[in-house]
């Protein structure tokens, strides 16, 4: 089975799963306020609880992580002062939890953030350039410059998708690598990287772990990544 | 130039400082509490040039060869507390101190200690496992929403406790018979059980190469809170086996810490427990207690600059 951890609000991780042939299951938050929870650190005894259902270590075939954190919106079931307790200890929780899984995961958790290094754009920056990537700088001030706008991206950007050795998008093939050596960087597999344009030279803008699950191309990518099996 | 970032009402970051000045050193301190209004900007790509300017001037932190940190929660700030959550004085104090720290993961300058050292602190058992790998003994763990699970649990150790997983302070506390009626509320959220491990507490601090043992002599099931557990308390130096001290340094080295507090505990039979590995040790507590010159090794630290694999 496939786990996808995800936000209880995130419609597109019940849209990657739905019509698949493959057993897959959405973990949400709302399933660790569920009774039969069990997780020793030191040995294999271990049980969860996956879309509503108990669920044994050993039917899990890999995990698929779209939530980097537990936030107290996600727990709308526990009382207010105490959710944001709860969320910082199912967080810290979940980290272990997953780290712990021999299954592949994408991509392996930090304590502080579940879908891989939290890493600030200025660190994917300074890696890249560090690499021999053309990079646009980053720059930030406080108070923030009033025509700031992180998010954005320029007209006729790139997105390179890793999904392990593959990388899917619109792009010159020099780009693939220079985002495959960011994503080896970081030790993740899976990575959403940003260029200015695709053609070869262009510079690098950005990254993150939010590739769209929601592409066909994508969606295949990360299928296959699971169904080769990858073990820790 | 060595950088001090903090508030100087914290006592480990007052005693460094007094500790560099000692050693003839002159750090700059940016102190968060008057920084509230401090601009900055920072620009990225293969160099790092970041600035920052306060009322008593610019720092050129490309100039900064070592650095200590201790930043407070910007809006536990008394400025930032009373303009308000939603104020432009709370934004920007965040914006400070998000910059500060984005700066502090990539210079080359030696940190104490670089914020990303700290995650393992923000999950125990994602800790236990590395410190188990070190060589350490950690106590038989659970962490569950099964109230009969604990109830297996207990019944094996006899003794358990529970206490929290993330980084946010608890008060370890025994589960006891009278405590029982409640454990249904596990059901809401993953807690986690461990045995209750019988013997003495040490804290160590680790500072670069050197070693400050302390040992803690207190009745209750968590020292730190023993006078609300009616308990009494001393903490006096203390030597460790030499293979425990190479643990701790192991530790701390393999999580990046330049300057780590490690939580031991020594059972009757001489098995050492390692509970936790602290990444901002607030370690004047035992200094005064056991007139160990801590400050003067991590002002050593400071000024020696020397990287540790860091940078």
């Amino acid at each position: 089975m496939l786990v996808v951890l995800a936000s209880r609000y995130d419609a597109s991780c019940q849209r990657f799963i739905t019509g698949k042939a493959a057993d897959a299951r959405l973990l949400t938050c709302r399933d660790l306020s569920v009774r039969g929870w069990q997780y020793d650190p030191g040995s294999e005894v271990r049980t969860s609880v996956i879309g509503g259902r108990l669920t044994g270590a050993d039917e899990i075939d890999g995990v698929l992580t779209r939530l980097p954190s537990v936030v107290a919106s996600e727990l709308a079931d526990i009382v207010p002062r105490d959710q944001n307790y709860a969320a910082a200890e199912m967080t810290a929780f979940l980290s272990a939890w997953l780290s712990d899984l021999r299954c592949p995961v994408l991509n392996q958790p930090t304590p502080v953030c579940l879908m891989g290094p939290n890493w600030r754009k200025e660190k994917w920056i300074h890696t890249a350039a560090k690499l021999g990537i053309t990079v646009v700088p980053a720059r930030r001030s406080v108070p923030a410059a009033i025509d700031a706008q992180p998010h954005d991206l320029p007209p006729g950007s790139a997105t390179v998708n890793v999904i392990g050795d593959l990388c899917v998008g619109i792009a010159d093939q020099s780009l693939g690598k220079s985002a495959r050596a960011l994503a080896e960087a970081a030790g993740v597999d899976l990575l959403r990287a940003r260029f200015t344009s695709p053609a070869a030279g262009s510079a690098f803008l950005g990254a993150d772990y939010w590739v769209d699950i929601n592409d066909p191309e994508v969606s295949e990518a990360v299928w296959n990544y699971f169904a080769g099996g990858r073990r820790r | 130039m060595i950088l001090l970032w903090g508030i100087w009402r914290d006592s480990p970051i007052a005693r460094v400082h007094d500790a560099l000045v000692r050693q003839g050193h002159h750090p700059r301190f940016l102190d968060q509490r008057t920084s509230t209004g401090a601009s900055a900007e920072m620009c990225v790509g293969r160099d790092l040039v970041t600035v920052v300017r306060t009322d008593e001037g610019v720092v050129d932190l490309r100039t900064v060869t070592a650095t200590y940190l201790r930043p407070y929660d910007p809006g536990r700030l008394p400025a930032v507390r009373r303009a308000g959550p939603d104020s432009q004085t709370s934004r920007r104090a965040l914006l400070l101190e998000d910059l500060l720290s984005s700066w502090a993961e990539l210079t080359g300058a030696l940190v104490i200690n670089k914020p990303s050292a700290n995650t393992p602190n923000a999950s125990k058992p994602f800790q236990s496992r590395q410190l188990r790998d070190i060589g350490f003994c950690v106590p038989d763990t659970i962490i569950t929403t099964d109230p009969e699970a604990v109830i297996k649990f207990r019944e094996r150790h006899r003794r358990i406790v529970y206490k929290s997983i993330s980084s946010i302070r608890s008060i370890v506390t025994e589960l006891t018979d009278q405590q029982l009626p409640r454990l249904g509320d596990i059901c809401w959220c993953p807690t986690q059980f461990q045995e209750l491990v019988p013997g003495t507490d040490y804290r160590v601090h680790v500072v670069g190469d050197e070693i400050f043992a302390s040992e803690i002599s207190s009745a209750a099931i968590d020292y730190r809170y023993s006078g609300r557990q009616g308990s009494d308390m001393t903490i006096r130096a203390a030597s460790i086996p030499d293979e425990i001290a190479r643990r701790c340094a192991v530790a701390s080295r393999r999580m990046g810490l330049a300057v780590s507090g490690v939580d031991l505990r020594c059972t009757p039979d001489g098995k050492w427990y390692c509970f936790e590995v602290n990444p901002s040790p607030a370690f004047t507590f035992y200094q005064d207690a056991t007139g160990q010159h801590i400050d003067e090794a991590v002002a050593r630290l400071l000024i020696s600059g020397s990287a540790l694999g860091q940078g």
